[in-house]
């Protein structure tokens, strides 16, 4: 059955006018990408600092653990607090898929091997994060996150080089006999 | 009186039952609503990580937990589905065979329910809320790793209900166990009897009585098709069981019984409080999934209602899934 032109051309009209229920929401792509990468960041380190909590018995870990959740959760705080002055659009919550396989192998972890997995599961964050950081921190397009982005990559670089000790320690710990 | 007013008496029923039991517990889960349809948002439904950490010696209960599980106590409305039906529950204490049992219930089924003697607390309230829902509830407490039990089992539930056509094989052992050089013989053995030897009793017993257009309906998980290295005794047998589902939908589909199965991903029961999952993957359980949260047993209750109804009639060998985003089917 044919509709008459004018019953069509009302309804494309009332279509153009309606806002899809997930728009992409302001900022460049880039600039999107980064706070939804920076936030799934955060939420991964929180996670499996409260996973190591639970777990580890390690004063190390346990050590590690505790700033994580405490540096992590006013990154967290910053990057919202930015988001807000850009205007932009909060990042949905949660961790991403790859991490979800990290967080997914280090539940399943036990005793020595799960402090260890732990470490070299922070080293490989860490280094990822800071790559994730500096690039923007450098060449972004919203002056509020690029400021963010500049002063969480001071604090990553410094948790880097903690991971790179704990996972030190750890795999120094294996050697021993 | 007719099926319309029929429907209507059920639906009266169920929302007074569930009106009666409505509680302070259940009034905190998000996902407790006592009217069918509508959406809510699956990612704040219901309770996400990070939970408290908790330990119960085996089996453990659900009424223990924290936060209490959601089996559908006070939000599932049941349409007369299984009007008539009669269905055995292993496992039907807590977990998904709690959902299922009372979903059956809801739905017009009689329900034998089938437990360890240590979760008699868990299963009492679930025989009540059977009762509730104007069906016949029959206990049968035991421990289904023997073959005589298992026999004993379905003659009991036979007898019970008075006739069989719904059989849920959903009772498990799980312990997370992450080196096999721990894994004791006593362990797998206990973990082999509880989850392929005994649905093969089981089912085995019942078979004969089971006529066309029964339903068989097997617990898997998400873990037969990407197991976590701590779960080396237990995965496999989940793998099993999505096989033997299939080859047993083969066998029985010409005798007119369908034979599928349910791969749920991190759902909040007792198994995890218990020794299924370590402290360090309860704190932080379903955070892996990407709805950011475990499931609720209550979730999985309409699979198992779909896969036993006359409406499924066409779903036969298959399994079906619920794992908020992640793994498979």
């Amino acid at each position: 059955m044919r509709l008459p032109l004018r019953v069509l051309t009302a309804g494309g009209a009332a279509l153009a006018l309606v806002a899809p229920a997930f728009a992409q929401g302001p900022g460049s792509q880039r600039t999107r990408e980064f706070v939804s990468a920076s936030a799934q960041s955060d939420q991964f380190e929180i996670d499996e600092a409260v996973t190591a909590l639970a777990q580890s018995e390690n004063p190390d870990v346990r050590g590690f653990a505790t700033r994580m959740i405490e540096d992590h959760r006013k990154t967290s705080q910053a990057l919202a607090d930015a988001v807000s002055r850009s205007k932009l659009a909060a990042p949905p919550p949660g961790i991403g898929g790859d991490q979800s396989m990290f967080l997914s192998a280090l539940q399943s972890a036990r005793g020595s091997e799960f402090d260890r997995l732990y470490a070299r599961q922070q080293v490989l964050a860490h280094h990822a994060a800071l790559v994730t950081v500096e690039v923007y921190a450098a060449s972004g397009d919203d002056p509020n996150l690029r400021a963010v982005a500049a002063d969480t990559s001071a604090l990553i670089q410094s948790h880097s080089a903690m991971a790179d000790q704990l996972a030190a320690k750890m795999e120094e710990g294996q050697a021993r006999p | 009186m007719d099926e319309k007013t029929r429907r209507q008496a059920l639906k009266a029923a169920t929302l007074g039952a569930a009106a009666a039991l409505a509680s302070p517990v259940a009034a905190q889960m998000g996902g407790s609503k006592a009217q069918p349809g509508g959406k809510q948002d699956p990612r704040s439904k219901y309770p996400k990580p990070p939970f408290k950490s908790q330990s119960q010696p085996w089996p453990g209960l659900a009424s223990k937990m924290n936060p209490r599980p959601d089996h559908g106590d006070t939000s599932y409305v049941g349409s007369g589905r299984l009007t008539g039906r009669k269905a055995l529950i292993t496992g039907g204490d807590s977990g998904m065979g709690r959902a299922a049992a009372i979903a059956f219930a809801r739905e017009g089924a009689d329900v034998a329910i089938n437990y360890l003697p240590e979760e008699e607390p868990d299963a009492r309230e679930v025989v009540e809320l059977i009762r509730q829902a104007g069906r016949k509830a029959v206990a049968l407490p035991g421990d289904i790793r023997t073959a005589a039990f298992c026999k004993d089992l379905v003659a009991k539930a036979l007898a019970g209900l008075g006739g069989l056509d719904i059989l849920v094989c959903n009772a498990a052992r799980q312990q997370s166990i992450p080196s096999i050089l721990d894994v004791t013989d006593e362990e797998f053995d206990r973990t082999m009897k509880t989850n392929i030897y005994a649905p093969f009793w089981i089912i085995r017993a019942a078979v004969p009585h089971l006529d066309p257009g029964s339903a068989i309906i097997g617990t898997a998980s998400e873990q037969a098709y990407n197991p976590d290295g701590d779960l080396y005794a237990y995965a496999q047998t989940k793998a099993a069981t999505m096989n033997y589902v299939k080859s047993l939908a083969k066998q029985l589909g010409p005798k007119g019984i369908r034979v599928n199965g349910v791969a749920p991903g991190p759902i909040w029961t007792p198994l995890q409080v218990s020794g299924g999952a370590s402290q360090g993957k309860l704190v932080t359980f379903g955070a892996t999934a990407p709805l950011g949260r475990p499931g609720q047993p209550a979730e999985l209750a309409g699979i198992y209602v779909r896969l036993a109804e006359d409406d499924g009639s066409y779903t036969t060998g298959n399994i079906y899934g619920a794992g908020g985003g992640q793994g498979q089917p």
